[in-house]
C-alpha cells in the first residue's frame, strides 16, 4: 500500500538508475522500495545508485532490502551504491557495519563516477 | 531505586499494524525530549521501540492468543538517571534476550537478510529486560532501559 510518509522516484542517468528516496523508511514502506528496485532489476539495469539526501529516517527494515538484492546486482556485474545521507540515516547504517559491504558516498556524483572507475 | 519506585508518566495503546509505527516513534521521541533525554537518545529509544514494534507487528498475527491481541500498549516511566520504555502485547512470548547477536562479518558474507532489529536494539539501549506472559498475567512485558546522560 502507498503510504505519503515516504516516496521513491527513479531517474535513469545514462546506464545508472537513481533512487531518490523521501520520508521514512521502516516495516511499513520498505515494500515501496522493495517493488521500485524491482522494477529497475526487471528493465535489465544493475547500476543503481540510491539517494538518500531526503530520507529522514531509516530502520532495519529498509537495511533488509538493500541486502535482499545486493548479491543478484553485483553477479550481473553492477552494484547498489549509496549516496547523501543525513548524519541521522548514516549512523545506522554504520551500526551495523553495513559501510563494509555497501558504497556509502557524500556525493550522488562521485557515487555515479565510481560506477565507472 | 527499585523498579516500583520510579513513576510513570504515561501510556498509550497502537494498533499492532506497520502503518502505526511512524506515530509509535514520534510518541516515544516526543516523550524523551521532554523528560531529559537528548535528541539523540531520543532517537536511539525510538527507532529501538519501532524494531520491538516491528517485530510484534510480523510475527504477532500468527503468535497472537486472541482475537483482542493486535494491540501494543506502551508505557513510559522515568527518573532522572532514566528512562524506560516497556512495551506490552498478548501474543505468543518471545525473548529477544534468547537470540544470539549475528556476526556481521558472516552475515555479509552471506548476504542475509533481516534478524537484525534485536540487534539494533541491544546496540542503543543499556538494558533489555523481558517478562512473558503467565497464568496471572495475560500480557508480555518488554523493558527497554535508556541510562541519561
Amino acid at each position: 500500500m502507498q503510504d505519503n510518509r515516504f516516496s521513491v522516484k527513479a531517474i535513469d542517468k545514462k546506464d545508472v538508475s537513481c533512487l531518490y528516496l523521501t520520508g521514512y523508511l521502516d516495516a511499513h514502506t520498505a515494500p515501496q522500495l522493495e517493488s521500485a528496485i524491482e522494477q529497475v532489476i526487471k528493465q535489465g539495469i544493475y547500476k543503481i545508485l540510491v539517494n538518500f539526501r531526503d530520507l529522514d529516517y531509516i530502520s532495519s527494515a529498509g537495511l533488509g532490502v538493500f541486502m535482499a538484492f545486493i548479491e543478484e546486482v553485483r553477479e550481473k556485474g553492477g552494484d547498489i551504491k549509496l549516496a547523501d545521507m543525513k548524519p541521522k540515516v548514516f549512523s545506522v547504517f554504520d551500526l551495523l557495519g553495513f559501510p563494509l559491504l555497501f558504497d556509502v558516498e557524500k556525493e550522488e556524483n562521485s557515487a555515479i563516477v565510481k560506477f565507472k572507475s | 531505586m527499585s523498579f516500583n519506585e520510579i513513576k510513570q508518566h504515561s501510556k498509550a495503546r497502537f494498533k499492532c499494524e506497520s502503518n502505526e509505527l511512524a506515530s509509535i516513534r514520534e510518541y516515544v521521541r516526543l516523550k524523551g525530549l521532554s523528560l531529559g533525554l537528548s535528541e539523540e537518545e531520543a532517537f536511539k529509544v525510538s527507532l529501538a521501540v519501532d524494531e520491538a514494534c516491528s517485530n510484534l507487528v510480523k510475527h504477532a498475527k500468527k503468535r497472537s492468543l486472541s482475537e483482542n491481541g493486535f494491540y501494543i500498549c506502551l508505557k513510559i516511566y522515568s527518573d532522572q538517571n532514566q528512562f524506560i520504555v516497556e512495551i506490552l502485547d498478548k501474543s505468543q512470548p518471545f525473548n529477544p534476550n534468547s537470540v544470539p547477536s549475528p556476526d556481521m562479518q558472516e552475515y555479509f558474507k552471506q548476504f542475509k537478510r533481516g534478524g537484525l532489529g534485536i540487534h539494533i536494539m541491544r546496540s542503543l539501549i543499556d538494558d533489555i529486560a523481558y517478562f512473558p506472559a503467565k497464568i496471572d498475567k495475560d500480557y508480555n512485558v518488554l523493558q527497554l532501559k535508556k541510562l541519561i546522560a
